[in-house]
């Protein structure tokens, strides 16, 4: 049998997707009176699936705990499968599960929510380094701030979600039992200062804002998100002032 | 064609739940093995926790999604990340598995085996020189402890493994423990397996915990370094001579000072096989 044929039939066993002749498994694989070949390729089946989802509760400690180990194990193993590993890192495998979470039945309405934050805290976590503007760096920018262009350092996220996921992100890492979800849509900063991982509220426009100006907008056409608000300049130097001394910008571009 | 064995003493894997000991301390070991994957295009903690490692420490690369032996194509992307991070940390090996884990595109994040056969050794030498051609450096290639065997192996596992080595001019990464779990798993003499191994190949050892599940032995890295495997680890001394060596503790990872002590048995067998092979 050829490398890539045998290679074909083992990954069919360990990952259980598609039917493996047991006449070629027997061909493929040696038993012998200690273990037949087809439970030698169950304890590579069996490691496949527990190894994925371990991986999965790293970067989702607080959704584990939130569903219990039986459903998380569900919740991992199906979404493995849906979303089969296509980088060298298993710390990358988790990065559609919010998303898949979304069309998926689960327990409560919020899961998806809580996975959306822990993820973009483990983003966050592992971001490239940048180190962000001085506090003296917006004395630089004069008349053109307009058109000056804010970049932010590497491990800004930001999230619009349906449910107060802060608020249950606190109870969980508090140990306290979570209230029953409720809708209640809040926008998040995710964000790392130095080697600490930070999430706050903050309000649409300003999440508006901040998304403008990770997308390259200039600062005059970011802050158009503070327009309807009762004194839109206030708020935009008052959000700049905070985004300055949180240490999000990493640097100005004219 | 040569390789050239770095003399770096013994050593401990770099582990998160050790972090912040490394980041305020210099335990006294030899070296330090950092898991490649971990730090690839990665900042914030984990990097500065490897940085200093490198500043107090010879660091070795050691990585487990190569993916050597698969018939998919290199995955040059993650060998770029690995070329940026060597560049970064100078280590004194970079190491992989003798092993595939890829399979049509897809990780499936497991250390799996080979059949050892011309073809298959043909075929991992090619990419092995490819690889080392990439990275401009030699790489060692680490034995696998495994469950399954092919029907349509040719070679003995060592056979391969010492093939290998001479035909792509790499080094071997020596798992004492998985010569002992993969010898019980598939009745073949351990110390064949040594005896089989060219002295010459071999840079690094590792030594772990296994788990005994009745019917095999699973490689679980999550208990002290058996007995076998330390009266196996001092015959690969009596062979080898004196190699770096590393203790693996990847589950249930104990308190830095208990890796430590683990190191340092290592260390004594060591000391104890050369002083009875120098007084012989």
């Amino acid at each position: 049998m050829r490398l890539a044929e045998a290679q074909d039939l083992f990954a069919a066993l360990v990952t259980g997707e598609g039917p493996v002749d047991p006449a070629a498994r027997e061909a493929l694989l040696v038993g012998d009176g200690e273990l037949s070949a087809s439970e030698r390729a169950r304890i590579y089946s069996d490691m496949y699936l527990f190894r994925l989802v371990a991986a999965l509760r790293e970067d989702y400690p607080l959704l584990a705990r939130l569903v219990g180990d039986e459903e998380f194990f569900s919740i991992g193993s199906d979404y493995a499968r849906a979303h089969p590993s296509h980088h060298p890192s298993l710390a990358r495998l988790g990065a559609h599960l919010p998303a898949y979470l979304r069309g998926r039945a689960g327990s409560r309405d919020d899961l998806t929510d809580l996975a959306a934050l822990e993820w973009a805290r483990a983003e966050a976590f592992v971001a490239p380094d940048e180190e962000p503007l001085g506090e003296d760096a917006l004395g630089s920018l004069g008349e053109d701030a307009a058109s000056a262009r804010f970049r932010l350092v590497p491990s800004v996220r930001l999230l619009s979600l349906e449910h107060d996921a802060a608020a249950l992100w606190a109870e969980l890492e508090a140990s306290r039992a979570p209230e029953a979800p409720r809708r209640s849509p809040v926008s998040l900063l995710v964000w790392r200062k130095g080697f600490e991982v930070f999430h706050t509220a903050v309000s649409a426009e300003e999440l508006c804002a901040l998304s403008a100006v990770q997308r390259g907008a200039a600062l005059g056409e970011a802050c158009a998100a503070f327009a309807a608000l009762p004194d839109p300049a206030g708020a935009a130097l008052d959000a700049i002032a905070s985004w300055s001394g949180e240490g999000l910008l990493a640097g100005i571009d004219r | 064609m040569a390789f050239q064995r770095a003399q770096l003493g013994h050593g401990i894997g770099l582990r998160s739940k050790h972090y912040a000991r490394f980041l305020s301390e210099r335990p006294e070991v030899g070296w330090i093995e950092a898991i490649s994957e971990n730090f690839i295009d990665v900042g914030g903690r984990p990097l500065a926790v490897l940085e200093k490692v490198r500043r107090d420490f010879p660091v070795v690369l050691h990585g487990v999604s190569l993916s050597i032996g698969s018939v998919d194509p290199l995955d040059l992307r993650h060998l770029a990340g690995l070329r940026a991070l060597a560049d970064r940390i100078q280590p004194a090996y970079v190491s992989d598995h003798l092993c595939w884990g890829t399979h049509r595109g897809r990780y499936l994040h497991d250390l799996l085996p080979l059949p050892y056969t011309e073809e298959a050794l043909e075929h991992v030498a090619s990419r092995v020189r490819q690889v080392q051609d990439f990275l401009g450096r030699q790489i060692l290639l680490e034995n696998v402890s495994t469950y399954a065997a092919f029907r349509g192996s040719t070679l003995p596992e060592w056979e391969f493994l010492a093939g290998l080595a001479e035909r792509a001019d790499c080094g071997i990464l020596l798992d004492v423990n998985n010569v002992y779990v993969s010898a019980r798993n598939h009745g073949f003499d351990a110390r064949e397996y040594l005896s089989g191994i060219p002295p010459d190949r071999v840079g690094q050892f590792h030594l772990a915990g296994h788990s005994d599940r009745g019917t095999y032995l699973f490689d679980t890295h999550d208990a002290p370094v058996a007995d076998p495997v330390w009266e196996l680890y001092a015959a690969a001394v009596r062979r080898f001579g004196r190699v770096s060596s590393l203790i693996e503790w990847d589950d249930q990872v104990p308190e830095l000072e208990r890796l430590v002590e683990e190191s340092r048995s290592a260390a004594a067998v060591e000391a104890r096989e050369l002083a009875a092979q120098e007084a012989a």
